[in-house]
Parts: C-alpha cells; structure tokens; sequence
C-alpha cells in the first residue's frame, strides 16, 4: 500500500512538472529524490516529453513499476517553482506520506483567465510588429489579428485536430485577415503584421528546452522536442504563406 | 536610432508578455523582463560593431545563459523562467516567413537564402545555450568540492 502510494504521488509530481513545463532531467531527478527520502532501495526513473516510468523498490518488498503517459502541456512555470521547493521541503523534511500527499493536492495551477491570455498574446505580436519596423498601424492589427488567432485556437482545439493542422489552419485564416487589411489600404507592408503574429507562436520555450535537455544527456527528449517544435514553425510558417498566395502579396 | 531604441524596448515588452504567458510571475516575471531588456542591449550594442550576424546571436545568447542561470540561483528558481522568455526576440521567425513566402512563389534563391540564415541564426543560439550548461556544472561542482575542503 506504501509502495503505491509513493509511486503515485511521484508519478503525479513527474507529470505535473513535465506538463508545467520542466526538463527531463528536473523531473526525474525530483522523482529519484521523493522515493529515496521514503526509504526506496530502488528508484530508477525513465522519462521523455511524453512518458514516464517509474520503478521503486521499498525494503522487504518486491519492485513495482508503473508508467504515466503524459498527453498534453500547461505551460505553467510558477507552478513549476511550487513544484520544486514542495519537493525540497520533502527531501529535507520528510513529512508523513499522508501529509506529503495533501499538500501536494494543494499545489494549484496558476489561474489565468483566456481573456486575459487573448490580451497577452496581443500585446506580444504588437511589440514585435514594431520590432520587425512595423508602425502602429501595423501594431493595432496585428494585435487584433493575435485575438481571432488566439480564440480560433481555442475553438479549434475542442474539435481534437491533428496539432500541426490546427496551426497551419489557424495561421492561415489569419494570414488571410492580414492581407484583406492590405487589400483594404489599411496597411502597406503585410509582412509585419504577419511576423508579429507568428512569433508568439514560434515554439520558443520548446526549443531552449530541447537545447538544455540534450546537453544533459537526454538526446531522445531533445530530439523529440526539437523536431516537434521544428514541425511546428515549419506549418506556421506555410499557414501564412499559403494565405498570401491568392493576394499576390509575397515579402 | 529609433529603431535601435524601439527594437531594446520592443525586446523588454516581448519578453514580458511571453514570461506572463508562460505563467511566470513576481519577482521572477521582474527578472525575466530585465532579461528582455539586455537581449535588446546586448545584440543591438553588438550589432554596431560586429558585422557577422552569427556571431551577435551567439554572444547575446552566451550573456543571457549566464544571466538565466544567474537569477536561478539568486531567485532560487528553474533556469527555464529567465531563458526562454527573454530568448525569443532572437528566435528567426522573420526569415522563416521570408524563406516560405519565397518558396511558395517558386524563388529558391530567395528561398535558400532566408532559410539558410534561419538555420545559422539557430545554431549560434543552440551554442550559446549550450556552452553555459557545462561550464555552470563545472563551476557548481569546483564550489562544492572547495566548500568540503574548508570543511575538512
């Protein structure tokens, strides 16, 4: 009974951390580290961007494994924080598993509510319309662009499309917003409002994070990642391409 | 000049949207900012007197490194608040469009050309993620082994 329910409250932390958006080698070194303090003579830890598996040994005890199948991510880093001093406090504190496992329950997502997201997102593809020189013209619409972008995706999302359709698709209804504006005379150079939408959804974080974890030693896990974010860019990138091509509008 | 000045400002609110999207906040969401804002500096001080564009995105992304895992020990939080926030500014996603747009028109000397620079710009970056890592290691574990020897 202790067994399961040690695994179970480090499989939840594993998994939580990977979803808020940890590296490989912090999920399972917590993970190594929680079973440890709870007496385990075994902990090995295996885990990429979409699994984990965890066997633990207690003494006097047969091994058990379980593994966790990680299906989807949060981006959540102060969650991530919690995370982390939750399990410091445990490896230097050692609490009762009960109470460890109550207070990790407690742990709670940060709320962000997707209206305020929507704004976020607008706010981020305005400053890089003006990095690329775009003016405030540009700015305003790719914010608003940013806004249909993001609830599009939302609405989208709910339909379980393949992820990479979803991007192209989103991105080139937008790329389509952008040109009629052009189209319009509203604004002269599209590429700026395009780019300024496209770079909030470059994958970033995926990308340093595949960089770090194959420089720890997880080369499956990077390359994972790095080609999933590569992909990601890659239909992106061809969404808004595509939605020029009819407008005649290229750089 | 404005534009120099508008790019440091632009790299400050971008990289304070993305570390507020990406759910950080406090005094890390600070830090991360701070961080856009050397990243604007930083690469358009280098920009001024170093032609290779390589060379600007890997030094840029070198300070950054440091000052990611700088805060992390400072803050006590994952190096992953600070990097990939204040990263992105440098993220090529300019020419990614450019290199599309070019190949979709058929232009594929357009087309090598941005894509090309897509990629170098991403491997100078991949280096100066990479370079910090081990040489922060080694630094932790040089510390840690002279503490033990004051100790004993």
């Amino acid at each position: 009974m202790v067994t399961e329910q040690l695994m179970d409250l480090a499989l939840n932390m594993g998994e939580k951390m990977l979803r808020s958006g940890a590296e490989i080698y912090r999920v399972e070194d917590t993970m190594r580290r929680v079973c440890r303090a709870y007496s385990a003579e075994r902990a090995e830890v295996f885990s990429i961007t979409s699994c984990i598996i965890l066997t633990v040994q207690l003494p006097d005890e047969a091994a058990k494994t379980q593994i966790r199948r990680i299906d989807g991510y949060d981006t959540d880093l102060t969650r991530l924080e919690k995370l982390n001093e939750f399990s410091r406090y445990i490896c230097e504190e050692i609490p009762p598993l009960d109470e460890a496992i109550t207070m990790f329950s407690g742990i709670e997502p940060t709320s962000d509510r997707p209206c305020v997201r929507a704004v976020l997102y607008a706010f981020v593809s305005a400053s890089f319309s003006v990095f690329f020189g775009g003016g405030v013209r540009e700015a305003l619409i790719s914010a608003g662009i940013a806004v249909c972008l993001f609830y599009l995706e939302y609405f989208f999302s709910r339909m379980r499309l393949n992820r990479f359709f979803l991007v192209f698709l989103t991105s080139a209804i937008c790329g389509f917003l952008a040109a009629a504006s052009a189209r319009f005379g509203l604004v002269h150079r599209v590429d700026r409002i395009i780019i300024g939408n496209i770079m909030p959804l470059v994958p970033g974080l995926a990308f340093t994070t595949s960089i770090r974890d194959m420089v720890n030693g997880d080369i499956i896990s990077g390359l994972l990642r790095l080609v999933e974010s590569l992909f990601l860019a890659v239909a992106l990138a061809a969404g808004f391409a595509i939605a020029l091509l009819p407008f005649g509008i290229g750089g | 000049m404005l534009g120099i000045f508008l790019r440091i400002i632009t790299s400050m609110t971008s990289a304070f949207g993305f570390a507020m999207i990406f759910r950080v906040r406090g005094k890390n969401l600070v830090a991360a900012t701070i961080g856009g804002f050397l990243c604007g500096l930083v690469f358009e001080g280098l920009s001024l007197f170093c032609d290779r564009q390589t060379v600007c995105y890997f030094v840029t992304t070198l300070v950054l490194s440091v000052y990611a895992e700088l805060m992390a020990r400072i803050l006590k939080a994952p190096v992953t608040s600070f990097l990939p926030a204040t990263i992105v500014p440098l993220v090529p996603g300019g020419a990614l469009y450019y290199a599309m747009t070019a190949i979709l028109q058929g232009d594929m000397n357009t087309f090598v050309g941005w894509a090309t620079s897509a990629c170098y710009i991403a491997l100078a970056i991949t280096a100066g993620i990479m370079v910090v890592t081990p040489v922060r290691n080694l630094a932790v574990q040089m510390w840690l082994s002279l503490r033990r020897k004051e100790g004993t």
